[in-house]
């Protein structure tokens, strides 16, 4: 059997941890740049505001309905994730897999039938009691049943956000009221397909004929239906595999319109993706950068451009410098930039990348990289940085609703009064 | 994501003492190199649940009589069953606040005269956030102008 753990409209939850004075507020998260609402909880979704909808928009809505609003601090809900996934890896007999920030999969094939129940309230009151974030905990032969079960967690409360389906009559029960777009894997597109064929729940989806299913979507459809029929056709994946592209990318909080802070820009992405490459012991041999405007600008322009780096390198500064003289060929004067990204691709395992005969990898290099992200670890990233990144006043993220670091900065950590 | 170093904050700063106190190559090496420990790891001493451990600073007197200063760095553990005798994080009129936990009265005592202890009714319900295992007080130059 495997289990699904899904926290609770995690990014909130997080805020909630520190400020028992707002555990009973509607709260909301707003993307990069207060730009979009990005995540909600319960309440605020009772009064009518809406995921992926401008903040500014709502925001009169927000503040008439006492609802608070935050910049997203990926710092703190990257942190709480960890430990969320240690402390449950710690308690799976056979290992995790983190699927998502607020999501993995548990193995649970060593645990007895009889018991699987008790020891996903276990997980469950684990993880409120040390963390202070609620998760549900679905049960199921398959992931595919696992996500379908997340469904009962959420609309039914009296089963106490556990949910273990582990007969067929179970499932098929739960199926025929959930609509077919919450299945796990389907999305819009092929829901508006599956509806003109009157497939309209879950469990009209089960029982499509595999020959339909092949035709209409091929092997990933018949894979679905498959597992909704309770054959395990997605296997548990628990030793996580290294990425084979990184991607540094951010929006700018204003645009820009000078080749300068769009150089510092990708320098110091290049340099964050490489510390990303290093922290899993990887080359990569290409590097792309691109710009863009707004895709709502008057004059619109988007260009990529990539490199190949010979020989392969994790060096910050090699990243860099490619990346800033991809961006001197990528740059035309009178667009305002508004993004800009670094890819690192081409990734291979370090022990089994070949040296290049022209231009060998220093060892230099690397111990100088080892001693960089050493100091960066310790006393916080950017501590040690290239003159190239520059200051981060041109491109720094608006993030004017941010709450402490509250796990991660020694100056922001919780303040308790005694009193 | 790579399991392994999901690290929590709390354990970041192992440090550690180097394996070898001499250079092989040159000399002989020091006789007390195959008598090394390894070296002491303070979190180790510190912490016991790193995942579920967070610290935050103490503002306030109304533990000094506990020895919880101002200022001091408390360690505070979200995975041990608080026992009476424990001081405890709880959350009070929506803040948080620490008390000594008097469960054999079903009391929150401060730890200063001045202060009072709260009565725990059945009602009232207080969910305890976590047990300080060690407050860590700094003294460098604390003697600087005081007579004793």
């Amino acid at each position: 059997m495997i289990g699904l753990c899904d926290m609770r409209s995690f990014y909130c939850a997080c805020e909630k941890i520190f400020r028992p004075d707002i555990r009973d507020s509607g709260v909301v998260v707003t993307s990069n740049n207060d730009g979009v609402v990005v995540a909600l909880d319960d309440r605020a979704k009772a009064v009518g505001i809406k995921k992926f909808e401008p903040y500014f928009k709502q925001r009169r809505l927000i503040e008439r309905a006492g609802v608070l609003a935050f910049s997203s601090n990926y710092e703190l809900y990257g942190e709480v994730s960890a430990r969320i996934m240690a402390t449950l890896a710690e308690l799976a007999p056979n290992g995790i897999e983190v699927y998502s920030i607020d999501e993995c999969f548990v193995d649970l094939s060593a645990v007895p039938r009889h018991e699987l129940k008790a020891f996903a309230a276990m997980l469950r009151d684990t993880i409120w009691r040390q963390q202070g974030i609620t998760m549900g905990v679905s049960i199921a032969p398959t992931k595919t049943l696992a996500k379908l079960g997340q469904c009962a967690t959420k609309l039914f409360p009296q089963i106490d956000g556990v949910c273990v389906l582990e007969h067929e009559a179970q499932w098929q029960w739960l199926a025929a009221r959930v609509n077919v777009n919450e299945t796990w894997g389907i999305g819009r597109k092929l829901t508006r397909k599956l509806r003109t064929r009157g497939i309209n729940t879950v469990a009209d989806l089960s029982e499509m004929t595999q020959a339909d299913a092949q035709a209409l979507q091929g092997i990933t459809l018949v894979r679905t239906v498959r597992e909704l029929q309770g054959e395990p056709c997605i296997d548990m994946d628990c030793q996580p595999q290294p990425k084979q592209n990184i991607i540094s990318s951010r929006s700018f909080g204003q645009k820009q319109t000078c080749l300068k802070p769009l150089q510092e820009a990708v320098s110091h992405y290049a340099v964050r993706a490489g510390s990303k490459l290093r922290a899993q012991s990887s080359l990569c041999f290409r590097l792309s950068a691109w710009l863009q405007t707004s895709a709502h600008d008057a004059k619109p322009c988007a260009d990529e451009l990539s490199a190949t780096l010979p020989g392969g390198t994790a060096d910050s500064r090699e990243l860099s410098r490619v990346a800033v003289a991809l961006v001197a060929r990528l740059y035309r004067p009178g667009y305002k930039y508004a993004k800009a990204g670094v890819m690192l691709q081409d990734i291979r395992p370090e022990q089994f990348a070949q040296q290049d005969l022209l231009s060998p990898r220093s060892e230099n290099a690397a111990r100088l990289m080892a001693v960089v992200d050493g100091v960066n670890e310790r006393f916080g990233s950017g501590a040690i940085k290239l003159a190239r990144q520059g200051g981060e006043a041109g491109f720094a993220m608006k993030r004017a609703m941010k709450s402490p670091s509250y796990l991660t900065r020694w100056r922001e950590i919780p303040r308790i009064k005694l009193g | 994501m790579k399991l392994v170093s999901l690290t929590p904050a709390c354990a970041r700063t192992t440090v550690l003492l180097p394996l070898y106190l001499s250079r092989v190559a040159a000399g002989f090496p020091s006789p007390a190199d195959d008598y090394l420990d390894g070296g002491l790891d303070l979190n180790e001493h510190l912490i016991a649940h790193p995942a579920a451990t967070y610290f935050a600073r103490a503002e306030g007197d109304s533990m000094i009589e506990l020895g919880i200063f101002t200022g001091d760095l408390l360690i505070i553990d979200r995975a041990v069953q608080a026992v009476d005798g424990d001081v405890v994080v709880v959350a009070i009129d929506g803040e948080l606040t620490i008390k000594l936990l008097d469960l054999a009265h079903s009391r929150l005592l401060p730890a200063n005269k001045l202060y009072r202890p709260i009565e725990i009714s059945p009602e009232s319900q207080v969910d305890i956030e976590g047990v300080v295992i060690h407050a860590v007080h700094h003294v460098k130059g604390v003697g600087k102008g005081v007579t004793l």
